[in-house]
């Protein structure tokens, strides 16, 4: 919720208001950015225990890793990796110790002292313990401090992609360990970490305020205070946006969103990560006529990827298989193989359901997500499968209920939508493995195909993948991979819908965001004038 | 007197109590997980189990409700699913802005309904009366969030002159954030208080007492103020309640088309978000909201008319 | 409320039957002629109607396109010759959508009142006629209900339900009953006090020979008065409850989620908007004129 406001023109009710302890109103304060995202208020501060995306812009000023990727994208493979709360690391010969030496000197918030060994080793192990992503660390044998500046991780299996896979990911964002003992439950409003900027203020449903960490090791950030606001309504936060009381918002990820602010303000920048959501479309294997793989090409060759792609431009892009090409194991158009390539053809989708025992078509009840990025989606796929003659009737819900019965294996062609990291062994033990595959009790995973369990799978290349000790072998195995799943179909890539932040003309990020997760540091914008 | 509203509030509980019992069990059977809504898509199924495990959705069903009730009876709402808050703390946060909002709606309701009422009253089946029955038809007829979506696109958007949305701080800045949607309820509901004058005075106007004075020579304007309008405003006491329910009611809508914090707007999107605790806490304040005001117009009619005392 | 006339209209309409019970044979044509000559607006009011109800019945025939249908080449059109009203944001034609959306007001305009007052009649009836502990308990049910503005208890029983086309029904259909339990409680109330009536109790007239011959043409006048009259609040909920999410669901139209839709693509056209509730407006306004109008022909008193 936002309560700021410009002033819009009543210059009386304007001046009276100034006059009697309204907030100041605010021409171009330069030395605050305000940024709002699209939920209703911050839930917490503690990187282990984000549950909004949202939260995790705050926690990406406040938190640092032991290495991370230049601003603006992913590391895709370990030479992208840099410096920060580690200043070197190495490997051991069998891949399964990486030794993290730390940075001396660095100063945590509000006078919590020097970071030191133990403080990484806590926050390492927090996340294994507990929080939102535990399943994440179970690699992770165990996190030693092997001095006072130095760590020792050490794994079950060796992990080429480690630096992608754990050390760059928020649950593990170093935290006091002192503050966290001290504080306890009330560390998710008062976190202390080592970025650039420190808490002030965390006000439910409103936003989380920050101020320039005064003994940041790095270069200071540019701007004296930030401000993470939250306005979950879409047409609120675009008026803040071209009005002026907010500098940057969270875009909103409708068709021609983006055509009509800009007709509206001249001068807007808008930062996309490539690719953003994987959006997956998973055929239901225990459903007829799914279990067939000539339907599945067939619904394949009937989805106009461009179509989709043109409609959300120029957030979206196409997805050749399951990962997106710019992704380590992704595939481009022109590097498939030609028989798996899925191009639009209405005419090679008929001849396919004609092979698969349909000439004439079906009809498939199929469950929708009320929320309208997956909305949108579905009625485009609605539309175009209508014409090969496969009837999609939708049944709209609850985006909880949705994802509910997707859980229980209730749905026929589901869509997941999630921001992934370039690190396909996660993507594939996420969505393909058969350990992760969901069941109707609904406490099975997201392989929402039963792919491995009703199919053969990919469950022994992955394990090959698992034992790969070089990137560049982790890599050819997860290529094996991608095709199979490619060749089986029992999920689809959806063109990609890339997570987006409208900027005001005036505002310098200091840095090109290429990729990465969907948030990212505010440490070097400026506002000009 | 005092024992005739402990006895009305006491009576009061079984509808609070009823409401709310429904609405738990509702909630509850229908698809959906809070837990996915909290932890979002890509919860693993280990982080779910635990998830309901410390909300307490992992327990049978009339053993959530006895916690419910043992919490509800230390005035204890429990914990948002979604925020690390108290439901207690975002009602109290958010109750202000909605009284805000609905007082300075039946103010300014009042204030412009009240004059158009007694001039339908005295101009009786002249223009003024005619356009006041026009006026109270559409003002019943257009929905508060359409208009309120009209004078947002119009005084806010195209010409700049209120804000477009939250709910400002100090006095003024929640005066001037508040006029917009507060003109919208309140434009409704001046309709129907104008109706509501007009039918009281012209039936005051018509009082032996009235006539009375006129005979006696009493100017028409100090009869219409001094004894039809003041004996007129006592049947608009009800009135006045009911009109503060309906903008009430109309707040959810228009809170939510002005992006405006407040109770409503909590409770929509607790419910998209299926936030049960917040969900009930919503429903016990609005149901409050209701009984109280309610208790209060009985408690006007009994100073009004001492025969409801009497049987009371 | 949002009906915040429909308390005073209850009390007077159950006053109405005691003052002046209306002949048992109602004189149909005679108040219909009365009704919609009464006065030029009551005319044109009937003429809305009658053009919303063709309008939604031959949606089908009518609307120029499938109201789901989209087109990514014509998104956010201005009005035009192809599209009347423009499009939406996913390239759908507004005009159909605004089409088939009265077909979805008609069927929650109609129905829900319709189940309201053979659901509220029964009960109602009942507690007048019986007395005792029925009545007890009808009469707080009532009370109980009749304390929460129609609006507010829908939003509440939705808030639990969640919106599909049968919960918003049950919704409204629970909001709109104890308004005419209270009705036809009074109306049984006032008949049964008729000499003809206590007469026929003292011959040893069968209880259901009585209450069909006597009470319930006598109560139908009010009921039909109320049915016109909540049929208007019943779009309005209706539209209320879509627009907050809560009733209709996208992609189905309805006036008030092609406003809601509207609202978040405002920046693109506001036609959707604008159209979309001089839409709820018109129909509103038409019905409510007519309902008032009814009111008037059958207590011919209170408008005098």
């Amino acid at each position: 919720m936002i309560t700021r406001r410009k002033l819009l023109g009543t210059a009386a009710i304007a001046t009276a208001a100034t006059g009697l302890g309204a907030p100041t109103v605010r021409a171009a304060n330069a030395d605050t950015l305000k940024f709002a995202s699209a939920a209703s208020g911050p839930r917490t501060a503690d990187p282990n225990r984000t549950t909004q995306g949202a939260d995790n812009w705050h926690c990406a000023q406040i938190f640092e890793y032991l290495a991370s990727p230049e601003d603006g994208d992913f590391g895709k493979q370990p030479g992208d990796f840099k410096p920060a709360l580690a200043t070197s690391w190495k490997t051991s010969a069998d891949g399964k110790t990486w030794t993290f030496a730390l940075r001396q000197g660095v100063q945590f918030h509000k006078g919590h002292g020097e970071m030191t060994a133990d403080d990484v080793v806590h926050s390492f192990m927090r996340a294994k313990a507990g929080g939102t992503a535990v399943s994440n660390y179970a690699n992770i044998t165990s996190v030693k401090a092997s001095g006072k500046y130095e760590v020792a991780v050490t794994l079950q299996n060796p992990d080429p992609m480690f630096l992608g896979s754990v050390i760059f990911t928020k649950n593990v964002m170093v935290v006091s360990k002192k503050a966290e003992e001290e504080k306890g439950d009330k560390f998710g409003t008062d976190p202390i970490g080592t970025g650039p900027y420190q808490v002030d203020s965390f006000e439910i449903q409103k936003g989380v305020f920050l101020s320039r960490h005064p003994q940041y090791w790095g270069e200071a950030g540019r701007m004296a205070k930030l401000q993470c606001l939250y306005i979950a309504d879409s047409t609120a936060r675009t008026l803040a946006l071209l009005s002026g009381d907010i500098d940057m918002m969270e875009a909103v990820r409708a068709p021609g969103w983006i055509q009509q602010v800009q007709g509206r303000k001249s001068g807007l920048h808008f930062d996309m990560t490539a690719p953003g959501s994987f959006n997956t479309l998973f055929f239901n294997l225990s459903k007829p006529p799914l279990d067939r793989l000539e339907i599945r090409q067939a619904i394949a060759h009937a989805i106009d990827a461009k179509a989709i792609v043109q409609a959300l431009t120029p957030m979206s892009r196409e997805t050749y298989t399951l990962n997106p090409p710019n992704y380590p194991t992704g595939f481009a158009h022109d590097d498939l193989p030609a028989e798996l390539r899925l191009d639009y053809d209405q005419a090679k989708a008929k001849a396919l359901l004609k092979a698969g025992g349909f000439p004439n078509g079906f009809k498939i009840n199929v469950n929708v997500s009320q929320r309208p990025d997956y909305r949108s989606q579905y009625l485009i796929i609605q539309e175009l499968l209508r014409k090969v003659g496969i009837e999609v009737n939708l049944s709209i819900m609850d985006h909880t209920a949705y994802h509910d019965a997707n859980r229980r294996n209730l749905n026929t062609l589901t869509i997941n939508s999630s921001s992934l990291p370039p690190v396909p062994l996660y993507v594939y033990d996420l969505y393909a493995a058969s350990g992760a595959n969901m069941t109707e009790d609904g406490k099975g995973g997201q392989n929402y195909s039963h792919y491995g369990v009703l199919l053969p799978g990919v469950d022994d290349l992955l394990k090959q993948m698992l034992q790969t000790t070089s990137f560049d072998d982790y890599v050819k195995v997860g290529r094996q991979v991608e095709l199979k799943i490619q060749r089986d179909l029992p999920m689809l890539g959806l063109p990609t819908l890339s997570y987006t932040v409208a900027r005001g003309p005036n505002v310098d990020l200091g840095y090109e965001v290429k990729g990465g997760y969907a948030y990212w540091s505010f440490a070097k914008a400026t506002i000009t004038g | 007197m005092a024992r005739y509203i402990l006895a009305r509030l006491l009576g009061a509980i079984p509808t609070v109590f009823l409401v709310l019992t429904l609405v738990f069990f509702a909630m509850r059977i229908l698809p959906g997980d809070p837990a996915v809504a909290a932890l979002g898509d890509n919860a693993q199924p280990a982080q779910l189990a635990q998830y309901r495990a410390k909300m307490g959705l992992d327990a049978p069903l009339p053993l959530q409700y006895v916690h419910f009730l043992a919490g509800l009876a230390v005035l204890d709402f429990g914990q948002s699913f979604m925020s690390d808050t108290r439901v207690s703390t975002l009602l109290l946060h958010n109750l202000p802005y909605t009284i805000e909002l609905t007082v300075t709606a039946v103010l300014i309701g009042l204030v412009l309904g009240i004059p158009l009422g007694v001039l339908a009253a005295t101009h009786r089946n002249r223009l003024p009366d005619d356009a006041m029955r026009i006026y109270s038809l559409i003002g019943y007829a257009i929905p508060d969030f359409y208009l309120g979506a009209i004078l947002l696109v119009v005084f806010s958007l195209w010409l700049g002159w209120f804000p477009i949305n939250g709910a400002g701080t100090g006095f003024w800045g929640g005066l001037y954030h508040v006029i917009l949607p507060a003109i919208t309820l309140a434009l409704l509901k001046s309709a129907f208080i104008g109706r509501l004058t007009r039918a009281s005075l012209l039936d005051v106007l018509g009082r032996d007492y009235v006539r009375t004075a006129r005979a006696k020579g009493a100017g028409e304007r100090r009869v219409i103020y001094r004894h039809g309008l003041r004996n007129a405003l006592l049947p608009l006491s009800t009135g006045i309640g009911l009109s503060i329910l309906a903008t009430l009611s109309g707040s959810v809508a228009v809170e939510l088309v002005f992006n405006r914090p407040g109770v409503g707007q909590l409770l929509i999107e607790a419910i998209h978000q299926r936030d049960y605790p917040v969900i009930q806490g919503g429903v016990i304040i609005f149901a409050l909201f209701v009984v109280l005001v309610n208790l209060a117009m009985d408690i006007v009619y009994v100073f009004v008319d001492p025969r409801v005392r009497v049987q009371a | 409320m949002s009906d915040v006339n429909a308390p005073a209209d209850i009390d007077r309409l159950g006053a109405m039957v005691a003052r002046e019970p209306i002949a048992p044979e109602p004189r149909f044509r005679d108040l219909v002629v009365r009704v919609i000559f009464a006065r030029a607006s009551t005319s044109i009011a009937a003429i809305v109607v009658v053009i919303f109800f063709v309008i939604a019945a031959g949606a089908t025939w009518i609307a120029p396109y499938d109201p789901l249908e989209q087109s990514f080449i014509a998104v956010n059109q201005l009005p035009s010759w192809q599209h009347w009203i423009g499009t939406d944001q996913f390239g759908r034609d507004v005009l159909s959508r605004l089409i088939y959306g009265s077909q979805n007001s008609l069927v929650f305009g109609a129905l829900s009142p319709l189940f309201a007052a053979i659901i509220g009649g029964i009960l109602g009836v009942s507690a007048g006629f019986f007395g005792g502990v029925t009545d007890r308990i009808v009469r707080r049910i009532i009370d109980m209900l009749m304390a929460f503005p129609e609006l507010l208890l829908a939003i509440l029983i939705a808030a639990a339900l969640g919106g599909s086309f049968w919960n918003v029904i049950i919704v409204l259909t629970v909001a709109f009953t104890p308004g005419f339990a209270r009705v036809a409680r009074a109306s049984t109330l006032a008949v049964k006090q008729e000499p003809y009536v206590e007469a026929a109790v003292a011959a040893g007239v069968r209880t259901p020979v009585i209450i069909f011959r006597h009470v319930v043409p006598n109560i139908l006048a009010p009921i039909v008065v109320l049915m016109t009259l909540w049929s208007a609040s019943a779009i309005r909920v209706e539209a209320t409850l879509a627009f907050l999410g809560l009733g209709t669901q996208p992609p189905h139209p309805s006036w008030g989620n092609i406003i809601r839709d509207g609202l978040e693509n405002m920046f693109a056209t506001s036609w959707p908007i604008l159209a979309g509730g001089f839409a709820i407006t018109v129909v509103v306004l038409a019905i409510s004129i007519l309902g008032d109008s009814v009111r008037d022909a059958l207590d011919p008193e209170v408008n005098q």
